[in-house]
C-alpha cells in the first residue's frame, strides 16, 4: 500500500521576477515500511521534493495524497496535525534546541501532537539511539553524532508513518555517517516506518532499497535494489517492509 | 513555564532591560496613582461628608473659613418645609496660613448638638470619649493629626493659643474629620472671633458664630430639593449648597486626580510597550529558524502564538510586579518621613491593577512580533540563518 502518493506535481518559485521550477512534474508512489533515497546535485528539486512530501509546503499544482488524504484541499492546521502525527523529519543540521536537552527535544513533537506519556516514550527512544546517559545533557553540550541521534529519536517520537530525513549524515564523517544509515535501517527493519532520505552520497544510497534521482526538478531514473537488506532473518515487521517494496516497486508514477 | 523562562533568559540583559521598560513605567503608575487613590478616598469621604445635608453659608463667603454667618438664621431654615433640623458648625484652619496646603488643611472644628444626632456621617472614637457640646478646654482628635503630633488621650494640645485637654482620639474616616481638632461649638466660636481682625470682631457675638449652618432634611424629602425650597424662601445674605452641588465640586476633583493617574499610565504605555515590542521582535528574528523549526514537529500557528505571547505576559508581569513593588517602597517610606498629612495610598486596586496592566502591555505590545512569528512559512523559515 502506498503510505506516499504524488501525482503530477510541480512546484514554482518566484524569485523576483524570475519563476523557478524547482518541481516539473514528479509522480511517484513511496510504500509502506519502505527505506527509499533521493539522490540529485544541488538544486535539483529534490529538498523541494521532501518539504512537499512532508506538508511542509504546497505543490503549485498536481496532488500529494499522504496515507490515503489528499492533502492539497487541507488547511494549515490540518497540515500541521498531519506533520505531527503522521510524519518526522531529520535535518542536515540536526536542528535541536540548543537550550533544550536531549530528553526536552525528543519530547518537543508529542506536546505538539498531544501525546501522553511523553517522557516515558522519550527515554525509550533515546534509549532506542543509544542515547539513555545523555538524556540530561543539553544539545549544545552533545557530539555531532550524538546530536544527530537525538534528532532520529525526535523524529521516531510520535512513531510517524513516514520518516523524511534530508542529508542526515552530510555533517558526520564516514564511521559517523555509518553508524546513523545503520541504526535509521535497523529502527526501519523494527519499527516497520517507511523512510525517505534525502542523500547525494553514493554509499548511503547503496544501503537503501530504492534510490530515486531527480534532475531539473523531474524524476530521471530509479534504481531497485532488494537485495540492499543485511543479511539474517529478517524480523517480521522487516518481512513485511520487504514485501511491501516489491510489491510498490513497479515503475514510478 | 519553564521553557518561557529559559527563553528569556537566553538574552539576560536585553530581557532585563525590558523589564526595566515596565518597571519605570509601572513604577511611575504606582507613585502617582497611590497619590490620586489617596486624594480619591478623601473625596469619597468627603462626598458622604458633605452631601447628606443642605449647606448653608454667608453669601459673601469664599471658603471655609471666611465671613461668618449668623446662628440665628437656624431656625428660620429650621422651619423650611422638609427641614428636621439646622446645625450650625464652625470650622477654622488649624495654623492661620495654612490653608494652601495638599489635600485638606488641619482644621479646628466644632458643631452643635445636633449634628451627631442628624449627619449620616458617624463618628466613633478609636480612644476616649466624642465631645459633648457641654464640653469646655477639651478637644477629640482625628486620627492622621493625632498621628501628626504625637497626640494622645490625657494630653493638653494648644489650639490658637487655647490650651486643650485631649478627651478622645477618632477613628479613622480616610477623609477630614482625621485631620480636625473637634471641641465644642463654644469652645470654636470663641477661637474664632480671636482669630478674626478687630475690625469683623467689632459688634460680633461669639455665640452668634458660625462658618456654615448644615440643614438636614427629614426623611424621604430629597437633599436637593430642600436646598431648592431654601433658596426660594427669601432668607437673605445666604449661598445654599444642594447635596449635589456638593458632589459636582467632589467629582470635578476626582477628575483632576484620575487624569493624573492616566497620564503616568500612558507614560508606562508608552515606554513599556515600545520596550516589549522591541524585545520580541528581536526575539522572533532570532528564532525564525526555531519557529521553522517547531512547526516542522507539528506546532500549530496557534502553539507558536501561545508561546510568544507568554513569553511577553511574562515579562509585564515580572516588570509591573517589580514597579509595584519599588513604588510601594518609595510611598510608603515618604509616608513614613512625612509628618504632615500622607499623600500616599496604595490600595490593593491599584495593586492589582497595575500588575494587571503590565501583563496586559506586555500581552498587547507582543501580540504583533507574536503573531509575526506564527505566521511565518516554515520552509522559508528553516532555511533561514
Amino acid at each position: 500500500m502506498a503510505i506516499v502518493e504524488l501525482r503530477d506535481v510541480h512546484k514554482i518559485y518566484h524569485v523576483g521576477k524570475e519563476s523557478v521550477h524547482a518541481l516539473a512534474g514528479v509522480s511517484l508512489r513511496v510504500n509502506q515500511g519502505e527505506f527509499l533515497s533521493v539522490m540529485g546535485r544541488s538544486g535539483s528539486g529534490k529538498s523541494t521534493l521532501l518539504n512537499i512530501i512532508g506538508c511542509l509546503d504546497r505543490p503549485t499544482r498536481g496532488e500529494v495524497v499522504i496515507g490515503g488524504v489528499n492533502t492539497n484541499s487541507l488547511r494549515d492546521g490540518r497540515l500541521a496535525d498531519i506533520r505531527s502525527r503522521r510524519i518526522g523529519f531529520v535535518f542536515q543540521m540536526h536542528n535541536l534546541i540548543p537550550i533544550m536537552t536531549a530528553l526536552e527535544n525528543v519530547m518537543l513533537p508529542m506536546k505538539y501532537a498531544g501525546l501522553r506519556n511523553r517522557r516515558e516514550r522519550a527515554l525509550e527512544m533515546l534509549e532506542r539511539v543509544g542515547l539513555a546517559d545523555r538524556v540530561k545533557y543539553r544539545a549544545s553540550d552533545l557530539s555531532g553524532g550524538q546530536r544527530q541521534r537525538v534528532a532520529i529519536a525526535r523524529a521516531l517520537s510520535t512513531n510517524p508513518d513516514i520518516v523524511l530525513a534530508d542529508e542526515p549524515t552530510g555533517q558526520l564523517d564516514s564511521q559517523l555517517s555509518a553508524q546513523i544509515m545503520s541504526l535509521l535501517r535497523s529502527l526501519n527493519l523494527d519499527l516497520g516506518q517507511t523512510f525517505v532520505i534525502v542523500t547525494h552520497d553514493p554509499t548511503v544510497a547503496e544501503q537503501t532499497d530504492r534510490t530515486i534521482r531527480v534532475l531539473d526538478g523531474k524524476i530521471a531514473g530509479e534504481e531497485i535494489r532488494p537485495l540492499a537488506r543485511p543479511e539474517g532473518p529478517p524480523s517480521e515487521a522487516a518481512s513485511n517492509a520487504l514485501a511491501a517494496i516489491m510489491a510498490g516497486s513497479n515503475p514510478a508514477g | 513555564m519553564i521553557s518561557v523562562l529559559r527563553n528569556m533568559m537566553r538574552r539576560k540583559l536585553r530581557t532585563l532591560l525590558t523589564v526595566l521598560g515596565i518597571l519605570i513605567g509601572v513604577f511611575a503608575l504606582t507613585v502617582m496613582g497611590a497619590m490620586a487613590e489617596k486624594m480619591n478616598l478623601l473625596l469619597a469621604g468627603g462626598v458622604e461628608y458633605y452631601s447628606g445635608h443642605v449647606t448653608v453659608t454667608s453669601s459673601s463667603d469664599s471658603g471655609f473659613s471666611g465671613a461668618p454667618i449668623s446662628t440665628a438664621l437656624g431656625k428660620r431654615l429650621a422651619r423650611v418645609d422638609g427641614a428636621a433640623a439646622a446645625v450650625p458648625v464652625v470650622g477654622l484652619t488649624l495654623k492661620g496660613g495654612q490653608s494652601a496646603t495638599f489635600g485638606i488643611p488641619d482644621m479646628v472644628t466644632g458643631f452643635a448638638a445636633g449634628f451627631t444626632k442628624y449627619d449620616k456621617f458617624k463618628l466613633y472614637p478609636a480612644q476616649g470619649r466624642l465631645i459633648r457640646s457641654s464640653d469646655r478646654g477639651v478637644a477629640m482628635v482625628g486620627s492622621e493629626l493625632a498621628r501628626e503630633y504625637k497626640l494622645h488621650v490625657g494630653q493638653t494640645f494648644r489650639a490658637h493659643g487655647t490650651p486643650l485637654k485631649i478627651v478622645g482620639i477618632l477613628q479613622a474616616t480616610m477623609t477630614a474629620p482625621d485631620q480636625e481638632v473637634m471641641v465644642s461649638l463654644h469652645d470654636v466660636q470663641q477661637m474664632f472671633l480671636a482669630q478674626l481682625p478687630p475690625m469683623l470682631r467689632k459688634g460680633l457675638k461669639a455665640g452668634d458664630i458660625a462658618s456654615a449652618i448644615n440643614v438636614y432634611p427629614k426623611p424621604n424629602v430629597n437633599g436637593d430639593l430642600l436646598a431648592a425650597r431654601i433658596k426660594r424662601s427669601g432668607i437673605p445674605g445666604i449661598k445654599v449648597s444642594s447635596p449635589s452641588d456638593m458632589r459636582k465640586q467632589f467629582d470635578q476633583m476626582t477628575v483632576v486626580f484620575n487624569v493624573i493617574v492616566m497620564g503616568s499610565a500612558i507614560i508606562a504605555l508608552v515606554v513599556g510597550s515600545l520596550s516589549v515590542i522591541n524585545t520580541m521582535a528581536m526575539s522572533v528574528a532570532e528564532r525564525v529558524k526555531e519557529i521553522g523549526l517547531k512547526k516542522a514537529l507539528g506546532a500549530h500557528t496557534v502553539s507558536i502564538l501561545q508561546e510568544y505571547l507568554m513569553e511577553a505576559a511574562v515579562i509585564g508581569f515580572i516588570g509591573g510586579l517589580a514597579g509595584l513593588g519599588l513604588g510601594s517602597l518609595l510611598v510608603n517610606a515618604i509616608n513614613s518621613a512625612t509628618t504632615t498629612t500622607q499623600i500616599f495610598a496604595v490600595t490593593g486596586r491599584l495593586a492589582i491593577g497595575a500588575v494587571l496592566f503590565a501583563t496586559i502591555l506586555g500581552v498587547a505590545a507582543g501580540f504583533l512580533p507574536a503573531l509575526r512569528a506564527a505566521r511565518l512559512n516554515p520552509v522559508d523559515a528553516l532555511r533561514s540563518e
